[in-house]
């Protein structure tokens, strides 16, 4: 048993210094209590309500000791040291008669409900993740009012100590992903640091150096139920809207839950569209190389003569031209990023004029390079996810690496390579990319 | 543990290393689409000299900027005397700048000087090569090929070759034009029993007009030729179903009547009966058509007489052109594969048809059906 | 049956189309092909049914296991290194065909030896692939292939370059002796499900090879037959069709199509060919890898040899493939294939001799131990 007195006098001694904190007595006929919290942290209306209010009206000092007792918000009080650092969470120590008291009263700043930025649906609920933690699991236990539903706590960070929620049904849950995850996450002692889930996502990987991303990263509440729904595990830290889904496979990425609110028809349309985007932003640039420079008896007559003449006069070979032009397209996509908006007219300009006319007219690339690159820049972004994308628009250099090395062959072999990549990865058991047309399954993976 | 971070560390060397492969093969095969030429048609004729028979003729459309030329067609013509064709094609390169692909070579065109060889030995190089496509068509050339292939007719639209939508189905649809392709030709003139035929090219002096309506099939065991007259292309097409949805006219005359039929659907078959004493091809055709033009007033009720009027034309036009054939000891149409074709093979069938070919009578019916008699009578 | 087993014998299905199969069965056109074709159409679907039943007895467990248990190791070990030599030389085979194939219609700029060096480094990847992971890879492959391969095949048939007339012609030339070569070119073509000696390992629910499967393989393998025999020498023609080298290829070339921006089918049937014979010859040297790996673990059984092995596997592959790619040609390669087709059958007839022991042996064993 902690000594009251002397706990507060070492909890004020540690935290000394700082304008912000608070140490309140409270005497009311025989009744003293003491208070200690931090100011900026702590909701002072729920002090208000919840302990100084009853504090002077109720009557004896054990009816309100037993009222501080059965209060709800009440936290389990272990060492000297988890007491500093609740207190530096946001509690409230309240010391009376040598018994001490802690409360979780933090108040929390970030918990407004934001509309989706980064998955965006035509149809469906538009609400996205919010900062706060507890903000979040209000939303999804809103949406999955399941009692198998299990939420544990761990916290992360040895500096910053932010929690993290580790969600799952219980019942539908992959036990042996789950324990791979946990196991993962005890590993991360060490780290002083974790702000973001992309941050956590890249230290529980489990590979030193990887492409292609193994966790799915979204902020829309339905995805996230949905996936809850068929057995995988959502992590979600506090201060960061994007939550982490895991286990997620090549299948995952390419679905939007657009796909889940339109017409079947349709959306078969739109999953096919999404695919063959993904093969042109791939393919294209490297078999316009590989025709060009290997094997150009494989376009028709016609074709072969207008890009032979569109290329009159570019002085350098097809694939320093491709990559050349991509990379100043990359720049473009990168600089729009960060580009405040009153700027980014003047990029547009800057981007259409120079890509796309200047260069042709100065003979720096061929007329056709230009369709090229814009058709590979915008069905980049058919696919839905943001992680996938990226690794797309990275791995398209090396096919057409493969394209220059060994024309339409290696573009093939390129292509067999990564196909044979992508099914030796697993994440966390499920193998990366395999077809599930077995009727047996539980249901499709979204 | 360990090995999965071998094999990662593996992987990203195999990487470097080829990456590094990249400056090597950069310099042995790739070769830009701009210093390539495409060549779109090979022409041989016979060369006066005897040490060089051979005399190939290229035609090369010269990639223009679609911006900054105008419409006129670019188009380079090379031609050079050799030994064999391949030296000749070789010794072309030197005339340009750049590497001659024949991926793209849609024509080739036999001179009508050449046509006395061997065109296996000729049409040898087309085959064997990996680059001529097996659909490329032959043609021959008249007077040669070279002038066939120089021939630019005012017509001509950028970069397409006139002689590509002739012959095309995108084109001109004529029934006086047969077309042939490398790989049809090839098994043709390899096969015992059927004879390849070949349209011709003719162009005029002034080379800039085009003219397709007649043919030749080339004997290759006699290796003579056989021209075959307009109206004779009409009727092989005719009688091989190879008119498709091409429709053809059809003047019958008769005392009293003069009139053209507009056929439009051809269904021809034929079979070979030899369990008579005398060997006959039965072959039956049904033409489908309507009256397009005639001199004289038709009346509705009489269409079935105008039909059989049509029919007996046909037939006597039919049997005339085979038994022509069949004088001149060739055989395009394939009898002699459709009699391999239908017997179990022994030893000899091969010396029992060359027996029977020229033993062999015709009976052809016809049935023409005129469906319409035209918008007046 | 699993549909991993389908895709394994579809897969040497379509491969067959691909390889040297066409050209010996073209060599033996006047000889008696058809009979031949016919027979081991019989012996092919027969020896898919017997050595299917054999496996299904055993599921999840592959022939390595089985010879363990069964068989005594101074037997076991060179049947298994037979084996695995065995299907090194289809791999081996595979490889150098294909390679010839790449050097003269896409790569003719690239020494055989820079082309040899270029498949086995995407090959030696696979080398590190489970089972399991290989049929997936094998499962897409098909998926992006098949209906390419069945738009090919259905333009083949339709289009008006095709005479039957010169079918017709071939096909009365029945009434002849059935042919050596031809028999095992074409029986060839049914040896997908003897991967099974592996790939069984991962059929771990009991699998059933019911009458309507035996019949839908019946059906499909005397399709394939007649199309990979009878369609180049309708485009071909018939008369010097042996003289072609690569019949499928130039068939496939003859057709005139208007696709999209591609100026010959030819090119898409060659990335078909690219992609489908990659995966068979990935499969070949899988099973061959594990054999070998098999018995290292039949005479020491300890794990970390199986590490090694595979990179002594890698270090004998690209060394026997590099040296004999310098020293082969066209020519001599079709006069080592021409043997070692011939060879295979009774090799074929040997891996069911082994099968039918190890049944024999087990009911042997299970009668005395019941007698026990």
């Amino acid at each position: 048993m902690l000594q009251a007195t002397q706990t507060l006098e070492w909890l004020i001694q540690q935290l000394g210094h700082t304008t912000d904190m608070v140490n309140k007595p409270l005497k009311s006929n025989q009744k003293e209590a003491t208070l200690v919290f931090i100011k900026t942290l702590v909701d002072s209306d729920k002090i208000q309500q919840m302990i100084i209010k009853p504090f002077f009206e109720i009557e004896t000092r054990g009816n309100f000791i037993d009222y501080l007792h059965s209060l709800p918000d009440g936290q389990e009080i272990t060492s000297q040291d988890q007491m500093l650092s609740e207190l530096s969470k946001g509690s409230i120590v309240v010391s009376m008669n040598n018994y001490l008291f802690m409360f979780d009263i933090k108040k929390v700043h970030t918990n407004t409900v934001p509309i989706t930025s980064l998955e965006n649906t035509v149809l469906g609920p538009q609400s996205s993740m919010s900062e706060d933690i507890h903000t979040n699991i209000n939303l999804i236990r809103n949406r999955y009012h399941q009692p198998t539903l299990t939420v544990e706590m761990l916290e992360l960070g040895s500096k910053s100590i932010q929690t993290l929620a580790v969600i799952y049904d219980r019942e539908l849950v992959d036990q042996t992903a789950l324990e791979q995850i946990k196991y993962r996450l005890e590993q991360l002692n060490s780290k002083p640091l974790i702000q973001s889930t992309a941050e956590l996502q890249r230290l529980i990987n489990g590979r030193k150096v990887s492409l292609f991303p193994f966790f799915m990263i979204t902020e829309r509440a339905d995805r996230i139920v949905y996936n809850l729904s068929v057995g995988k595990i959502v992590l979600s830290l506090d201060g960061d809207p994007s939550t982490i889904v895991a286990p997620a496979i090549f299948t995952d990425f390419m679905a939007a839950m657009d796909d889940k609110y339109h017409s079947k028809i349709y959306t078969k349309f739109v999953q096919i569209l999404r695919y063959v985007g993904l093969f042109i932003t791939l393919l294209l640039p490297g078999f316009y190389v590989a025709a060009t420079s290997y094997n150009p008896e494989i376009l028709h007559t016609e074709l072969a003569l207008s890009v032979a003449g569109s290329r009159v006069g570019v002085p350098y070979p097809s694939y320093v031209e491709v990559t050349f032009m991509l990379i100043i397209m990359e720049l473009l996509i990168e600089a729009s990023i960060r580009l405040p908006k009153t700027i980014s007219a003047a990029a547009t300009t800057v981007g259409g004029l120079i890509l796309g006319t200047a260069i042709t007219e100065a003979a720096l690339a061929s007329n056709i390079m230009i369709i090229v690159v814009s058709a590979v820049a915008i069905s980049n972004f058919a696919i839905p996810i943001g992680e996938l994308n990226s690794a797309i628009r990275v791995l398209k250099y090396v096919f057409i690496l493969f394209a220059t090395i060994a024309g339409l062959a290696g573009l093939t072999f390129g292509l067999l390579a990564i196909v044979m990549y992508l099914t030796n990865s697993e994440s966390y058991g499920e193998p990366y990319l395999k077809i599930n047309i077995d009727l047996k399954s539980k249901g499709e993976q979204q | 543990m360990i090995t999965a971070a071998l094999k990662q560390t593996r992987w990203i060397s195999l990487l470097l290393i080829l990456s590094l492969l990249v400056p090597i093969a950069a310099g042995c095969g790739t070769k830009d689409i701009d210093k390539r030429m495409f060549v779109i048609g090979v022409g041989v004729d016979k060369s006066d000299n005897e040490e060089k028979p051979y005399k190939v003729s290229l035609k090369v459309p010269v990639p223009m900027n679609k911006k900054s030329s105008g419409t006129s067609p670019g188009f380079i013509f090379l031609t050079e005397e050799a030994a064999t064709i391949s030296e000749a094609l070789h010794l072309l390169t030197t005339h340009v700048d750049k590497n001659l692909e024949y991926g793209h070579a849609k024509f080739i065109v036999i001179g009508e000087s050449i046509l006395d060889e061997d065109l296996r030995v000729v049409m040898d190089i087309f085959l064997r090569r990996r680059e001529f496509q097996q659909t490329a068509w032959i043609t021959v050339g008249k007077p040669s090929a070279e002038s066939v292939l120089q021939t630019t007719p005012a017509s001509d639209i950028p970069d397409i070759n006139i002689l590509f939508n002739r012959f095309s189905d995108i084109g001109t649809e004529s029934s006086y034009i047969v077309s042939i392709f490398l790989f049809d030709f090839r098994r043709q003139l390899v096969e015992t029993g059927i004879d390849p035929i070949v349209p011709v090219i003719e162009t005029n002096e002034e080379k800039d007009k085009i003219i397709v309506n007649k043919a030749v099939v080339i004997n290759d065991g006699n290796k003579g030729k056989l021209e075959l007259t307009t109206e004779q292309v009409e009727d092989y097409n005719i009688i091989t179903n190879r008119l498709g949805s091409v429709k053809f006219e059809l003047g019958v005359k008769s005392e009293e009547l003069d009139f053209t039929v507009y056929i439009d659907k051809v269904k021809s078959k034929y079979k070979i009966i030899t369990n008579n004493n005398k060997p006959v091809v039965k072959m039956n055709l049904e033409l489908t058509g309507v009256v397009e033009e005639s001199t004289k007033r038709l009346v509705q009720h009489k269409t079935e007489e105008y039909s059989r009027l049509a029919g007996a034309v046909v037939k006597k036009r039919l049997e005339k052109f085979l038994t022509f054939l069949q004088k001149n000891e060739v055989d395009p149409i394939g009898f002699g594969l459709r009699y391999e074709a239908t017997r179990l093979h022994t030893e000899h069938i091969e010396d029992e048809w060359n027996k029977l070919y020229p033993e062999l009578s015709f009976d052809v019916t016809v049935h023409v059906k005129i469906t319409s008699l035209g918008s007046i009578e | 049956m699993s549909r991993y087993f389908y895709y394994l014998v579809v897969v040497e299905f379509v491969g067959s189309i691909l390889s040297v199969i066409p050209s010996f069965l073209f060599e033996s056109s006047k000889k008696g092909t058809i009979m031949s074709m016919l027979l081991a159409l019989l012996a092919g679907v027969a020896f898919i049914y017997w050595i299917t039943k054999f496996f299904n007895h055993y599921p999840g467990r592959g022939l390595p296991e089985l010879l363990q248990q069964h068989i005594p190791k101074w037997i076991a070990f060179p049947i298994l290194f037979l084996f695995s030599l065995a299907w090194f030389i289809f791999g081996l085979k595979t490889l150098l065909n294909y390679s010839f194939l790449l050097k003269r219609f896409l790569l003719p700029h690239l020494q055989i030896n820079w082309i040899i060096a270029l498949l086995l480094l995407f090959i030696t990847y696979s080398f590190f692939m489970k089972t399991k992971k290989l049929l997936y890879t094998l499962e897409i492959v098909l998926f992006i292939n098949i209906p390419l391969m069945i738009y090919i095949i259905g333009i083949l048939y339709v289009n008006t370059g095709l005479d039957w007339d010169y079918v017709k012609k071939s096909m009365m030339y029945v009434y002849h002796a059935p042919n050596l070569l031809a028999f095992s070119a074409s029986f060839l073509i049914f040896i997908g499900a003897s991967n099974l000696i592996i790939v069984n390992r991962e059929f771990k629910n009991k699998q059933k090879l019911t009458t309507f499967q035996i019949l839908l393989l019946c059906v499909l393998g005397a399709w394939i037959l007649f199309t990979n025999y009878f369609i180049p020498i309708g485009y071909n023609g018939f008369e010097r069709i042996q003289y072609i080298n690569f019949p499928w290829i130039l068939g496939t070339d003859s057709l005139k199509v208007a696709l999209a921006f591609l100026e010959r089918i030819m090119f898409v049937f060659l990335f078909l060919h690219i992609s489908v014979t990659f995966v068979n010859i990935i499969i070949f040297w899988h099973v061959s890898l594990e054999l070998l790996k098999s018995t290292a673990k039949l005479v020491r059984r300890k794990q970390k040899e199986s590490n090694m092995i595979t990179y002594i596997f890698v270090l004998v592959v690209w060394s026997i493939s590099l040296i004999i790619s310098m020293k082969i040609t066209e020519s001599s390669y079709l006069m080592y294939a021409r043997s070692l087709f011939v060879a295979f059958p009774p090799f074929f007839l040997l891996v069911l001799i082994v099968c039918w022991f190890i049944s024999w042996r087990d009911k042997h064993d299970n009668r005395s131990l019941k007698t026990n």
